[in-house]
């Protein structure tokens, strides 16, 4: 015998709702929880660095060098700060003209050496960093020494496939119409790309720039394999010369306090160097597409 | 009268001939052919490490031959002397057991919270929250990598020990697989750069989700919820189903990232050289730690050549399983093509 | 209205302005079949536009009438994989031909699109000199900038809205400003016929009213081709109309007439003009 139920959608009358609507719940809270614990590691680790960077970090530390001896309390980083400036600003200088002019390549033009380079591109981002940095030691340090060149060009490298990605997507976004009214005008190709295509594309080219140089500040593995640590200011490119990041990769590794100490300070002012970067890029996109 | 066509290009017009204006069309050409010359340089970039790194390898593997690098699970420089040939003192099978290991590890933690976030962001946030939440996952990646190291030495591994105190006896009790778990923790582990590699891979596998998850068309979704689905199963049937793709191609694509991680992994691994070591908890090395770690120091016959054997095989490893992460997620991603 | 000459651009005759000097920006149309990746979108067409006169192609959408006008300055073949047969000449000179430089032909016939699209990383005075700036250094050197944004700001009848602020970006306008200052831009590099493409499709009545007195101005100077989807502009502001259809769906469009704009509304000689113009076909 068929009993048929008055059809009320309530939970008690429809068997099994009640089960899925507590299911349905339990899953938001879950995800909820996934994303509270992910802003929570990344809380952890800022609050951690500031907590023990704060310990240490005085105006002194951007004024003065390291002690020769790693286990001698006090001392700064002067040096290192001042080399990753130079060897990441040296990078920029080479990686920036050489991946617009590529992004360009692929964009403007496309053809088959565009699409090859394309997924060249994809495939040099996952080229792990050491491998660049054992790439360079072959074809430069091995003949020219330790270098903040070598360093430069190994960043170089790894800022090149950041530089081309970013660029081309900002070149995409520049709408075709107005390529097509340069040309109505009687403009060549090139005169359209430099004149219209690139200005129209500026902020977003200067934002993509800017996060591949908050990258570059960040990386260890490929100067540690193109550069020497050492407690002097050195201003020679041609020399070798420290970053901050490879100072706090020495000092952490010790078993000495004080070398530690210094390393937190630096951790700390590497993360605000890298934060200035980052959120820079994200302002000055963000006021770019205010004005359009 | 003759019939005209485009080149292949997109937007390329080739009208043929010079007139008036020779120097214009000199001016466009040499244009070309220097943006050309740069995307060129990738290509021969890219070779060139190829190239020059299985060439300073080459004596080494010369020596004792190719494939006896992956013979052996022994990394012992001391054993080394420059007649002996066999056996291989430089076994590199460990570093791949390593570096697949804490990947992998890396992977299982990261690839549910990354999906979970990327879900939670995509189809429950509301709309203003979007942003800053996708930001601040995004802002993991600002970090850089000798920052979690030395965050991981002093604060993750302390936090670690009371959870790996607990799975030793529980895990380590099971038969057969009990020694995968085995004691004892010296904090420096295997497992202590997976949760590492989890934290940092976390951002682009979660990136990459919320792109994968926001392009679920919204008919479908709410075709979904007019048949009488709560939230949970819409999105289980007209999001996830659909996306399965995209989050194994994240996936891959977070496991390329983890493998080459090098400065961190190599602060929190403990770095011991010699052979596999069998306890997820217990020390180890990766292709790229060891690496960073022995590259100023090999001072030992073909020991120098032999680090070079395993940055060649670190960057067919990680090159293979970035191409293949892209493959998985091109239909769902833009890429650079 | 004076034309000054452009020095140093030979080849194309710029003595003296006005209607009827005959062969001056004249363009004639013969057997022009336009294809994209080998599917015809207009077929057969044979027309001329004449110099000092405003030629308007109507026809429902999709019958080829923009096609075919970015045939006339070889904006056509920029998409992949299209192609065109058939001559089309400017003053006798096959455009198309084997020693004929495309981007020297744009500087004779010029165009406005559809949207207003002024160059948002520049000024107003930068855009409307923007042809000349980045053209070939003979006509910079020659030409006066300042003048000619003047000039060219007066043809386009928005020189006393604009004068205040030529420094300021173009982004700034209204459209209907904004596609006046691309006039000004395409009229800037002296063109002698100017193609206009549904210009006033994406402006308000206000603007649409002053853009089309603009073109009864400027056809004194200019030989003028518009597409337009409103039949009554075409009226208004054309002396000749060409009617486009398609024979069918999925079919190439053509061109059914071409006649004076009085004869071909009051007295068309084709039954599908007398249809499309009546409303019976949409």
């Amino acid at each position: 015998m068929i009993t048929v139920r008055p059809h009320a959608p309530t939970a008690s009358h429809v068997p099994g709702l009640a089960r899925r609507h507590a299911t349905d719940r339990a899953m938001t809270v879950l995800l909820a929880v996934a994303v509270l614990v992910t802003i929570a590691v990344l809380a952890w680790v800022l609050v951690y660095v500031a907590a023990q960077g704060l310990k240490y970090l005085g105006p002194g530390f951007f004024t003065s060098t390291p002690p020769g001896n790693p286990a001698t309390v006090g001392g700064g980083y002067a040096n290192g700060i001042i080399g990753s400036l130079i060897i990441v600003g040296i990078a920029t200088v080479i990686s920036v003209p050489i991946g617009i002019a590529a992004a360009v390549a692929v964009t403007e033009y496309g053809g088959r050496l565009a699409a090859v380079t394309g997924f060249l591109t994809d495939v040099l981002v996952g080229v792990p960093t050491i491998v660049i940095g054992a790439f360079i030691w072959v074809i430069w340090v091995d003949r020219f020494g330790f270098s903040a060149l070598a360093a430069s060009a190994a960043l170089a490298i790894v800022m090149l496939p950041l530089v081309i990605r970013a660029s081309a997507e900002m070149l995409r976004l520049v709408p075709d119409v107005l390529r097509e009214a340069s040309a109505a005008l009687g403009v060549t190709r090139a005169r359209t790309i430099i004149s219209v295509v690139l200005p129209t594309a500026l902020s977003g080219l200067i934002t993509g720039v800017m996060l591949a140089v908050a990258r570059a500040m960040g990386e260890t593995a490929p100067v540690l394999l193109t550069t020497l640590n050492d407690q002097f200011v050195q201003v020679n490119p041609a020399k070798p010369m420290t970053t901050l990041s490879l100072q706090i990769f020495t000092d952490a590794i010790t078993g000495f306090r004080a070398a530690q100490a210094r390393a937190w300070a630096g951790a700390l002012t590497l993360i605000g160097i890298v934060l200035i970067f980052a959120i820079g890029a994200r302002l000055v996109s963000r006021r770019a597409s205010s004005i359009t | 009268m003759a019939s005209r066509s485009s080149s292949s290009g997109a937007g390329a017009v080739q009208p043929a001939g010079i007139r008036l204006h020779g120097t214009r069309r000199l001016g466009d050409r040499v244009f070309r052919g220097g943006v050309s010359a740069a995307a060129a340089l990738v290509v021969i970039l890219l070779a060139a490490i190829a190239v020059f790194l299985i060439g300073q390898g080459w004596p080494a593997l010369r020596h004792y031959g190719v494939f006896s690098f992956l013979a052996s699970d022994r990394w012992a420089p001391s054993d080394a002397t420059a007649a002996s040939t066999h056996p291989n003192p430089y076994g590199i099978l460990q570093f791949i057991y390593g570096t697949a290991l804490t990947s992998v590890i890396g992977m299982l933690i990261a690839l549910p919270v990354a999906v979970a976030a990327g879900l939670f962001i995509t189809q429950y946030a509301p709309a203003w929250l979007r942003r800053p939440l996708s930001y601040l996952v995004d802002l993991l990646a600002a970090v850089p990598s000798v920052v979690y190291g030395f965050w991981g030495i002093f604060a993750l591994i302390p936090a670690l020990h009371p959870v790996v105190n607990f799975l030793i006896p529980t895990l380590g009790g099971i038969p057969g697989i009990g020694v995968v778990f085995a004691g004892p923790f010296f904090g420096v582990s295997y497992f202590a750069a997976g949760v590492v590699l989890a934290i940092m891979v976390l951002p682009i596998v979660t990136a990459i989700c919320r792109e994968v998850f926001a392009t679920a068309p919204a008919d479908e979704k709410e075709a979904a919820l007019a048949l009488g689905m709560t939230r949970w199963e819409m999105i289980r049937l007209a999001v996830l189903r659909r996306s399965r793709s995209g989050i194994i191609g994240a996936a891959i694509l977070g496991l390329g990232r983890a493998i080459g991680e090098t400065i961190a992994v190599t602060m929190v691994i403990g770095n011991s050289v010699l052979s596999i070591t069998k306890s997820i908890f217990g020390q180890g090395a990766t292709l790229s730690s060891v690496i960073a770690n022995e590259f100023t120091e090999a001072v030992e016959p073909y020991h120098f050549q032999s680090l070079f054997v395993v940055a060649a095989w670190l960057l067919v490893i990680a090159v293979v399983v970035n191409i293949a992460g892209r493959f998985v997620t091109r239909q769902t991603r833009g890429g650079l093509v | 209205m004076t034309t000054d000459k452009i020095p140093g651009r030979p080849g194309m005759d710029l003595a003296g302005t006005g209607a009827g000097t005959g062969t001056r920006g004249r363009i004639d149309v013969r057997g022009v079949t336009a294809s994209y990746a080998g599917r015809p979108a207009v077929t057969d067409v044979d027309i001329t536009l004449q110099p000092g006169k405003v030629t308007a192609f109507i026809g429902p959408s999709g019958c080829g009438k923009t096609t075919l006008l970015r045939c006339m300055n070889g904006l056509h073949l920029t998409v992949p994989k299209a192609t065109v047969t058939g001559l089309v000449q400017l003053d006798g000179t096959d455009i198309y031909g084997k020693d004929v430089d495309m981007v020297e032909v744009r500087r004779h016939v010029g165009m406005v699109f559809q949207r207003p699209n002024p160059f948002p990383a520049m000024s107003i005075a930068d855009n409307v000199i923007a042809g000349l700036k980045f053209g070939p250094r003979r006509e910079r050197r020659a030409a006066r900038l300042e003048e000619v944004v003047e000039r060219s700001l007066r043809q386009a009848g928005l020189w006393d809205e604009v004068k205040d602020r030529l420094g300021k970006p173009g982004a700034g306008l209204s459209g209907g400003q904004q596609q006046r200052l691309c006039i000004a831009r395409s009229l800037a590099v002296q063109p002698q016929v100017l193609l206009m493409d549904e210009p006033c499709s994406a402006l308000d009545p206000v603007s649409t009213l002053i853009i089309e007195q603009l073109i009864g101005e400027l056809k004194r100077d200019y030989t003028i081709v518009i597409v337009t989807h409103n039949m009554q502009q075409a009226a208004r502001v054309s002396d000749i109309t060409a009617f486009f259809t398609v024979s069918g769906p999925g079919q190439p469009g053509r061109m059914v007439e071409a006649s004076p704009t009085k004869d071909l509304f009051s007295n068309p000689a084709e039954q599908a003009t007398k249809d499309y113009i009546t409303g019976k076909v949409g």
